[in-house]
């Protein structure tokens, strides 16, 4: 009696702490609470990328006593080879994993299928019974929209990291925090009721963007559909709002699909919007004549008598047909896309501050879209302008762009001379629904809004049936643009080979909503930025007003004079008009 | 002279029950002799009792508060396999509603994609007409 209390009060009181500790490092395992990684969404909240739950299934191989059996019985629910199931049911390791990220559907399936064959036999078969299977619960990441947003959005590794694009550059809001729970093990398994949560998992902040997946499959719809017919090997659309820099589509052809990633080339990982650079071509006229404008070195009727071809810095620059001497305004050599009539525009300018016009408007800088992989393209300094070099940067060659800073020169002029970063986000939303937008964009004053509404009358007349880009006009809108077919440099050669063809362009002119630029890379055969952008701008301008119920503003367009006639006419008129007003206000 | 005639027989009775008593209280402790010692298997069944009872009361103890456990985990179960079954919906749901369903969809009812935005201006007269394209200049 006295052993047996003595040995009581050993256990219970004098060994008691040490006791527990024992039986708890021997019973209680801790294990690893996986948290989501945020859901990333269009700006309506539909969900482009998220988390859903997956299952790991492993086997317990020493539990397997017939592998080639079990592995003939699974194949089929598994969708796996025989002989591979069979390697993986081989072997007498505990923990095996047979089966990474299967869907609930499959582990659902394969556990029906077990149960349902082990209760047709009988008690003599025990031996014959599938026990080894057990599923482990994880996230995986899937990609609803698939190939729609891929290059934006990016993907994540193996591991649930962020490999590219936004799951890259914003990993560290979206990834959750892992949390820990305790469980006692009975022999192997998790005893039920045993589950005590230590540190709950914490699932990470999602992202809602700007893009609106509607606009953005019409987009990617569109040129796809137009780099297939040219031949082209790349094409971009960019549909932007001017004022708060928001990108509403972001469509790049070719793209991949982000649940099937098996047979991507790292070249279509890219973002060719940001990270790609060419040089603009007469899309970059417009620079020049904004700045122009602003310095009042010229007017939208200033005449030029404009030859095809000229010669500056021993180097001869031609327009892209011949044709006689042609007296156009400033007006009409946008219109034309005259190369020849902007170098005379250009030369108005001194090469500093073309050179500064060009910073203003952000080329040689990134744009502060937060896109991962953001080239800043390039612009020489002025130190290393030769005698040809103002010429031609003057008509959009001799410096290179990226697709993204193109379409913020124009969203600079659509937004009466200031220019906005884009984005792509639109705000955070926390795990509990609180939403906190982001912060408005900063915006530069690049030149007034008076040279800003100047540009955007001239710009009109591109799509009238003189222009470049009839094709994108929208009847019942006003329409305002530029086309561009720029010759391009290959790497490869370390020449000029190819072209790019582009158009960019707003509507409603007079009250710009919306700025669209599409951009085709290398197109073979028919290469003009008028014939091949032009419909691609149509068909994604005219979606975006209907679906964002933009109407015509109902103003009509005051034609500006293109050429000397077209002036003698209007200052006639004028003459006429002046005349009448003066007799009437005698009478 | 009758009660004193009974004081002998009062006298033997209390010397009788002087005896008795002494015998009674001798009596409450058992009589053992000398050599033979006492049972202690009365004592052995009593703990024996008293133990299993208390484990059997341990153990209902321990029943009720882990039969909670079970159920906890039952639901548990079933709440996993709810939600994966609402994401297998969403999954669906995600599929029909995508812009590329709905354009197919709207194809094999005999809808064709508008080629131009037509506004209808509600405080004018609703007569259709040919939208003309307000682009270029008259020159």
């Amino acid at each position: 009696m006295a052993i047996f209390v003595a040995k009581v009060i050993w256990v219970q009181v004098i060994t008691a702490n040490s006791i527990r500790t024992w039986a708890v490092n021997e019973m209680e395992n801790v294990a690893t609470l996986q948290a989501p990684r945020g859901t990333i969404t269009d700006v309506n909240g539909v969900a482009l990328a998220k988390s859903v739950n997956a299952i790991n299934i492993v086997v317990d191989q020493s539990a397997i006593s017939n592998p080639a059996f079990t592995a003939k019985f699974t194949s089929p629910i598994l969708g796996m080879p025989v002989s591979q199931l069979q390697s993986l049911y081989t072997g007498e390791l505990k923990w095996k994993l047979i089966y990474r990220n299967a869907k609930p559907a499959v582990w659902s399936a394969l556990k029906k299928a077990i149960a349902e064959h082990n209760s047709t036999l009988e008690s003599k078969e025990f031996d014959q019974r599938i026990t080894a299977f057990y599923p482990e619960r994880a996230y995986i990441r899937e990609y609803p929209s698939g190939s729609l947003v891929a290059s934006l959005i990016g993907f994540v590794n193996q591991e649930g990291n962020g490999a590219t694009g936004l799951e890259s550059s914003m990993n560290s809001t979206i990834t959750g925090t892992n949390g820990k729970y305790s469980y006692a093990n009975g022999y192997g398994a998790e005893i039920p009721g045993s589950k005590s949560e230590i540190i709950a998992a914490k699932a990470g902040t999602s992202i809602r963007l700007t893009i609106d997946r509607d606009i953005q499959w019409v987009a990617s719809k569109a040129i796809a559909e137009a780099v297939k017919s040219a031949n082209a090997s790349s094409g971009t659309v960019i549909v932007m709002d001017p004022k708060t820099g928001a990108i509403l589509a972001h469509a790049t052809a070719p793209t991949f699909n982000l649940n099937n990633r098996d047979s991507i080339s790292l070249a279509a990982m890219r973002n060719p919007s940001v990270q790609d650079v060419y040089e603009p071509g007469s899309t970059g006229k417009i620079m020049t004549i904004a700045a122009a404008l602003e310095e009042n070195k010229v007017t939208p009727t200033t005449l030029f008598t404009v030859p095809d071809r000229i010669s500056r810095g021993g180097s001869l620059f031609r327009d892209h047909k011949n044709h006689k001497v042609w007296q156009l305004t400033t007006a009409g050599i946008l219109a034309v896309s005259s190369n020849v009539g902007t170098i005379q525009i250009g030369e108005k300018l001194s090469n500093s501050q073309l050179h500064d016009y060009l910073s203003k408007f952000g080329i040689g800088t990134s744009t502060g879209s937060g896109l991962p992989g953001e080239s800043r393209g390039i612009l020489r300094p002025i130190s290393d302008w030769s005698g040809t070099t103002a010429p031609t940067v003057a008509f959009g060659q001799g410096y290179s762009v990226t697709v993204m800073q193109a379409t913020s020169v124009f969203a600079t002029i659509a937004n009466n001379g200031l220019r906005v970063s884009p984005t792509v986000i639109a705000g955070t939303n926390e795990a509990n629904g609180n939403f906190t937008p982001s912060k408005p964009r900063t915006s530069v004053r690049v030149v007034s809004a008076e040279t800003a509404n100047k540009v955007r009358i001239m710009m009109e007349s591109v799509v009238s049936a003189e222009g470049t880009a009839p094709n994108a006009a929208i009847p019942g809108y006003r329409v305002a643009g530029k086309t561009a077919t720029a010759n391009r440099y290959n790497d490869i050669c370390g020449c000029y080979s190819g072209y790019t063809a582009s158009f960019i362009g707003f509507a409603p002119s007079d009250a710009p909503k919306y700025v669209i630029s599409v951009t085709i890379q290398d197109p073979k055969g028919m290469h003009y930025g008028g014939v091949l952008g032009g419909p691609v701008f149509k068909k994604v301008m005219s979606f975006v007003l209907e679906s964002k119920h933009i109407p015509p503003t109902g103003t009509k367009i005051v034609p500006v004079a293109l050429n000397e006639k077209e002036l003698k006419l209007a200052l006639a008129k004028a003459k006429t008009q002046a005349t009448t007003t003066t007799a009437s206000g005698r009478l | 002279m009758a009660i004193t005639a009974l004081a002998p027989a009062i006298s033997r009775s209390k010397q009788k029950v002087i005896e008795r008593s002494s015998e009674v209280a001798l009596r409450l402790v058992p009589k053992i002799d000398i050599d033979k010692r006492a049972d202690q298997k009365v004592f052995i069944l009593f703990l024996t009792c008293v133990g299993t009872l208390g484990l059997v009361a341990l153990l209902f103890v321990n029943t009720l508060l882990a039969q909670d456990a079970f159920k906890l985990s039952k639901l548990q179960l079933e709440a996993r396999l709810l939600t994966d079954q609402r994401e297998a919906y969403i999954r669906q749901l995600d599929r029909i509603s995508s812009p590329m369903a709905l354009a197919a969809a709207a194809t094999e009812m005999g809808m064709k994609p508008s080629a131009t935005p037509t506004f209808l201006n509600l405080d004018e007269p609703l007569v259709p007409t040919s939208p003309e394209v307000t682009g270029g200049s008259i020159g």
